[in-house]
């Protein structure tokens, strides 16, 4: 009995060897070698807002091409993406002293161009937490972002700030803390969060923050004292799910959130809450998303597990310019079981 | 069967608990330096946004080495001096005594990795809020797993008497301690731990086929 038992989680554990490392050691080697073409991304894609189309790097960056099939010249690509091929403009003296009837310089450019990634592996289901977070000072008394003597944590009726040097609670802090955000109607626990503790960033924006009652708001520092702001928006249309600071540059967003249908909208500096695109869908625990952008226009790439999708979005009323969806060809790998994914930082058994 | 594994690995045990207790020393010494070095704030922020096990990367192949060694130092005599055929004569039941020989040596092993984390949590948890060294034991958690299969997997190993299926036990052992070593993410383990607990304790009927084939004098 006992050695039939045996035998039979020795089977159990060569299967679950042979359906994980046979199909890892497939993928890894033998798919590249028989559909070396099939697999594969899209080129670097950017959209134009002077040529009105994505232009994409092919030829190993020798050569550009439209979505559509128009070719250019290296030079003509880098005149119709002059906010992303700024140096090699100025380089060449080439850069307009005005672009669609504005006056541009190379420092407006670095100010107004943006650059945010998101990855799904970085949002907070995807990966483990520890619960604690650092607030900065968003007003320093110095030029630089310092980072302060304490970390918070948000329990079910509050928010905590833990002295990092002496591991004890302080509990004006917290109190102090804990009442401008119930001033402000919040609805502890906290559902979800996003900052970015980083002192070589340009500016702090602090945290924005989902309530238990869905509620968004802002919180940070200012010059010691709590800063909380409620976001307004429309409850019963919209429902936030997942919130991301961004602090660009040109501070010309407060931020980002999807609803709980994945769509993508824009926290704008006075607080307005509006689709970006229209409608796109951006899910946060699936697909990645990468944004370039300049002060006419942004490219939106969003990697999903079913196809590539670039959209052209106005940088100034967030509406949708242009649409390339690019999905993938047939999936060349063999499923077998997985322990590990891109999309999140868990270990765990998954069969795909 | 409790006595004669103690008389028989008494000195391994010891040598065992030094280095291990050792190696945790070690890594708390590490810690304590950096704490009076740098300062606690700059120790919890690192800890808060770097996501990487400090302070403890340095144990994370000491446990498997300890099981290994320990299987060895249990099981090797009893191949190497035909032991385990005197043994397999007692008017005992066979499934009892390769019980109780495993179970002296996952007592004895988590008494030792049990051991390592007390000595981690209160070198920790007065500098540490809850969250940090909560962050850096779960870090250790499926390490000192590993240590208990490898323990396990090389018993099987040992007491198996043909080569070619030795050198199949091997591949086997190998590839499931792999599993054990995907990630060093701090709680990436969290939601197959309880998998990892059912591997273990599977993994100790395992033993049982060896000793089953050895019974029947395929070598």
């Amino acid at each position: 009995m006992m050695r039939k038992l045996a035998n039979i989680i020795l089977g159990i554990i060569v299967a679950m060897l042979l359906v994980w490392e046979l199909p890892w050691l497939y993928n890894n080697y033998a798919v590249s070698f028989f559909h070396g073409d099939e697999i594969g991304g899209q080129p670097f894609t950017l959209y134009s807002g002077l040529a009105d189309d994505f232009i994409q790097n092919v030829n190993s960056g020798q050569g550009r091409r439209s979505v559509t099939g128009k070719e250019y010249t290296v030079e003509e690509a880098d005149s119709l993406l002059p906010f992303f091929w700024t140096s090699q403009l100025i380089n060449a003296g080439r850069l307009p002293d005005t672009i669609r009837g504005r006056a541009v310089s190379p420092q407006l450019i670095r100010h107004t161009n943006i650059n945010f990634n998101r990855r799904a592996y970085e949002t907070h289901t995807n990966r483990p937490n520890c619960g604690l977070w650092i607030l900065l000072e968003s007003l320093p008394k110095r030029v630089n972002l310092d980072y302060p003597d304490d970390a918070f944590r948000f329990t079910d009726s509050g928010i905590e700030f833990v002295n990092m040097n002496t591991n004890t609670l302080k509990p004006k802090k917290s109190k102090l803390f804990t009442d401008a955000l119930l001033k402000k109607g919040f609805a502890f626990p906290v559902h979800e969060l996003d900052g970015n503790p980083d002192t070589r960033k340009d500016y702090d924006e602090g945290y924005l923050l989902i309530d238990n009652e869905r509620k968004m708001y802002h919180m940070k520092m200012t010059a010691g004292q709590p800063y909380v702001r409620r976001i307004e928006f429309d409850n019963d249309t919209v429902t936030p799910k997942f919130i991301f600071v961004t602090e660009f540059r040109s501070r010309c967003l407060r931020g980002m959130m999807t609803d709980e249908n994945n769509v993508l909208y824009a926290i704008t500096p006075d607080y307005e809450v509006k689709p970006i695109g229209g409608s796109i869908h951006f899910d946060p625990t699936q697909n990645n998303m990468m944004i370039m952008g300049n002060m006419f226009d942004w490219t939106i790439r969003v990697t999903t597990a079913e196809a590539e999708e670039f959209y052209g979005v106005s940088a100034l009323d967030y509406s949708l310019l242009k649409t390339f969806i690019a999905p993938y060809g047939s999936d060349p790998y063999l499923p077998g079981l997985h322990f590990t994914e891109t999309i999140d930082r868990w270990v765990k058994p998954r069969f795909n | 069967m409790f006595y004669k594994e103690w008389i028989k690995t008494r000195w391994a045990l010891l040598l065992i608990l030094i280095v291990t207790c050792g190696y945790v020393g070690y890594e708390l010494l590490n810690f304590l330096r950096a704490i009076n070095a740098m300062g606690g704030a700059h120790i919890w922020i690192n800890m808060i946004t770097k996501d990487e096990p400090m302070f403890v990367r340095h144990l994370q192949y000491v446990p498997t080495l300890v099981g290994i060694v320990f299987a060895c130092v249990q099981f090797f005599p009893e191949m190497y001096h035909k032991c385990l055929k005197l043994t397999l004569h007692l008017p005992c039941s066979h499934l009892r005594m390769m019980f109780q020989m495993l179970g002296f040596g996952l007592m004895a092993l988590l008494i030792c990795f049990g051991l390592n984390y007390l000595i981690l949590w209160l070198g920790m948890r007065p500098t540490l809020a809850p969250e940090l060294y909560g962050k850096m034991l779960l870090v250790a958690l499926p390490w000192y797993l590993a240590g208990l299969a490898a323990y396990l997997m090389t018993s099987w190993i040992i007491l198996e008497g043909k080569w070619s299926r030795r050198i199949f036990n091997f591949v086997v052992m190998f590839l499931c301690l792999k599993i054990f070593f995907l990630s060093s993410f701090p709680g990436a383990y969290v939601p197959s731990l309880p998998f990892l607990i059912v591997f273990v304790m599977a993994c100790v009927l395992l033993p049982w086929i060896s000793i089953d084939r050895f019974k029947k004098g395929i070598e």
